[in-house]
């Protein structure tokens, strides 16, 4: 099984790019987006698995994105939404649009990795 | 003198108002409640007064009417009878007969046996002098046919003069009638002197102050039984005023140097031309109407007396009432205040706690990649330990500033009026908000006039006011692409108060809902995310400090809070500055 290629939508780029950093040095392919605009473009150009997503930022909102990528789509990624507002409100909004599941900022890389796979055997079982 | 005395006045001011606003709302209610209560019992007084007036003034009129014209015929009946008795003394005696002075004094004591009626009584004869006399005076040598009765006796067959003093110098009346007697005229003649003209009319008399007199129809008193010296004067009497054949007039100042009114009832006899008038002093003759006047205003100033003590209890009872009630208001307001400000904090943990989490997060994320690939021999490309630690100092750094924001916003929880720097002020809310803000795409920016007078208040009042504001200018940008929210701090020079507008580009306010913003509970946010507290205790901590707040809004286009703070006097701040600055001076 291949590692799933995962992108982080976050405006806290100094936080994105060290938890890329670890996946690639897991042997993830990981790319970073400052915005919610920047990550839909990333996502037009190369197909992800698993995409980390942060709920408030600057421009598109991670909610509108999350409705974008629109997870119940055969071929959509799976959402992570990770957000240092945590509130049980905007996490289940999050999963009534489809997230995989809603992590609160700080989180440990590890625990993000777990989630990363776990997103990623799901998708798989949608694909197959 | 410190800034907290000199600051004493406005204080002051503020709690000595709402004692006279409820001395003055006492007042009003009970000049309203008075008013209403005694102007329509003065309206039926007064109508039952003025009926009651109007009613004994006709009953008065009435009476004095039927009395004139018994009066008059007295005294018509008197002259008629007089004049009838000569009649008959003429038809029953011949000239001859009567020429005899024995037989014409057994006739005058005849008639005069059961009441002295006449004064004299004489024979005359055609050339004017008497031939028989029965009376005190001596006349005999008296013309008669050259005074001026003769001649319309002669006319008129009989006369009836007004009194005059005559040959005897003695004021009386005369009263002849003319007889011929085989072609020979001769005339019987009796005289009724004054007095016994008065003492008729004395029996007429009425009250105290009333009187009867005749008048002729020139206005001499012919008879004046209270003042008998009168008789032959001119009376003050308009005798225009006796017009009509008989009646009642009421006139005023009569006597000269005198202004009482007068009731003047009057009738005119037959014969002679005179006329009977009776006169009554007004306010004797009504003195049951000022009876009733006085009964009237006791009645009215009793009742008028017992509605006031009523309204007056009733009022100050109502007055009680609102004033418990507004002091329960405001009791109540204090603690909504109380829960405002736990509000705010609460309003505030949303923002810090992301501006927390964030830092932490990325540091977590560094700790991890260093536990997890520091101590290994990197595969890649070697870890940079001085990367890692300025990472980190820097994540730190934004923790510690945002702490340190937070502690200096929740130190003024409880703090005292005290003179506040607006732009500062300013500074320290955005400080906490900014970051957050700009998470959601807003941008907060903030800018102060330069050389800002001070504002007196509550610090952390005042940092609640903006931070309320500007929470719900952030959340009205929810679901926006971003936007922007300008802070602006100026002296309002024509007002002497400090304006501060927020304006923001987010979602607006509804036309329907603007008028309920301030209201306590009133929110428009989903259940849980806003109390509806915020507004409407930013109204109240604006208003207890004397200033305003005023809101404009366009939906879909942004809405702009003004605030207007009074300012602290100049010389107050200047005071404060000099005060601290010795403090810290270090010779102490």
């Amino acid at each position: 099984m291949r590692l799933p290629r995962v992108l982080l939508i976050d405006d806290e780029v100094a936080f994105s790019r060290t938890v890329a950093e670890f996946l690639r040095r897991k042997g993830y392919e990981a790319d970073i987006a400052p915005s919610g605009e920047e990550g839909l473009k990333a996502m037009r150009e190369k197909t992800y698995d698993v995409i980390i997503l942060d709920l408030r930022m600057p421009g598109l909102s991670g909610m509108e994105v999350l409705k974008e990528i629109d997870p119940s789509r055969k071929l959509a990624p799976e959402v992570i939404i990770l957000t240092g507002f945590g509130t049980v409100d905007s996490g289940l909004e999050g999963l009534n649009y489809g997230a995989f599941d809603f992590l609160a900022k700080p989180v440990k890389v590890g625990v993000l990795i777990e989630k990363i796979m776990a997103a990623y055997e799901r998708k798989l079982m949608k694909e197959a | 003198m410190s800034a907290r005395e000199s600051s004493q006045p406005v204080r002051r001011g503020e709690q000595t108002d709402p004692l006279s606003h409820y001395s003055r709302l006492f007042f009003k209610f009970l000049l309203f409640s008075m008013v209403c209560a005694t102007i329509p019992l003065a309206v039926i007084l007064f109508h039952l007064h003025d009926s009651y007036y109007e009613y004994s003034g006709q009953k008065m009129k009435t009476a004095m009417q039927r009395r004139i014209e018994a009066n008059k015929d007295i005294v018509d009946d008197y002259f008629r009878e007089r004049l009838n008795e000569l009649h008959v003394i003429s038809r029953l005696y011949s000239f001859e007969y009567l020429k005899r002075q024995e037989n014409l004094k057994r006739i005058f004591d005849t008639f005069n046996s059961s009441a002295i009626n006449y004064e004299d009584l004489g024979v005359i004869n055609q050339a004017g002098f008497h031939e028989s006399y029965v009376g005190p005076y001596n006349l005999w040598a008296n013309d008669y046919s050259v005074t001026f009765w003769f001649k319309q006796l002669m006319a008129e067959g009989a006369v009836v003069t007004d009194v005059f003093l005559g040959y005897r110098m003695i004021p009386h009346i005369i009263m002849a009638i003319v007889n011929e007697e085989n072609g020979t005229r001769w005339i019987l003649r009796a005289t009724i002197n004054s007095y016994l003209l008065n003492a008729k009319l004395r029996k007429l008399i009425i009250g105290e102050a009333g009187e009867a007199v005749l008048l002729n129809d020139d206005g001499f008193y012919q008879a004046a039984p209270r003042s008998e010296a009168k008789v032959m004067t001119k009376s003050g009497h308009d005798m225009s005023t006796f017009a009509k054949n008989s009646g009642v007039e009421i006139v005023s100042g009569v006597e000269p140097g005198e202004t009482t009114r007068k009731i003047l009832a009057y009738s005119w006899l037959a014969n002679p031309k005179w006329v009977l008038v009776m006169q009554q002093d007004y306010d004797e003759f009504f003195a049951d109407r000022a009876y009733a006047n006085q009964a009237t205003w006791t009645f009215f100033v009793v009742s008028a007396l017992s509605i006031f003590l009523v309204v007056a209890v009733s009022v100050a009872y109502i007055v009680t009432a609102i004033k418990r009630r507004d002091s329960e208001l405001k009791a109540l307001n204090a603690q909504l205040v109380q829960t405002g400000k736990l509000a705010a904090v609460g309003q505030l943990a949303a923002g810090v706690a992301h501006e927390i989490n964030n830092p932490l997060a990325v540091i977590q994320s560094e700790v991890d990649l260093m536990r997890e690939f520091g101590r290994l021999p990197s595969p890649g490309s070697a870890l940079d330990a001085d990367r890692f630690f300025h990472e980190i100092d820097t994540q730190i750094d934004r923790c510690s500033r945002i702490t340190r924001k937070l502690l200096s916003f929740s130190r003024q929880i409880k703090s005292e009026p005290q003179p506040v720097d607006m732009s500062e002020k300013l500074k320290d809310v955005v400080g906490l908000f900014e970051k957050w803000a700009l998470t959601g795409g807003v941008v907060i920016t903030a800018e102060a006039d330069p050389d800002l007078p001070k504002v007196h208040g509550d610090p952390f009042d005042i940092s609640q006011v903006l931070v309320n504001l500007i929470s719900n200018a952030i959340d009205a940008h929810e679901g926006m692409k971003g936007g922007a929210i300008r802070l602006k701090a100026a002296a309002d020079k024509k007002e002497g108060m400090l304006q501060v507008t927020i304006s923001d580009t987010g979602c607006g306010i509804s036309r329907e809902d603007l008028p309920y913003i301030f209201d306590p509970f009133f929110t428009t946010k989903p259940v849980g995310k806003g109390t509806g507290l915020g507004l409407s205790i930013s109204y109240s901590i604006v208003e207890n400090l004397g200033g305003k707040i005023f809101v404009r809004s366009e939906p879909g286009k942004g809405t702009t809070f003004t605030l207007l703070f009074p300012v602290t006097h100049e010389e107050t701040t200047e005071k404060v500055t000099s005060y601290e600055t010795s403090q810290s001076s270090p010779d102490r």
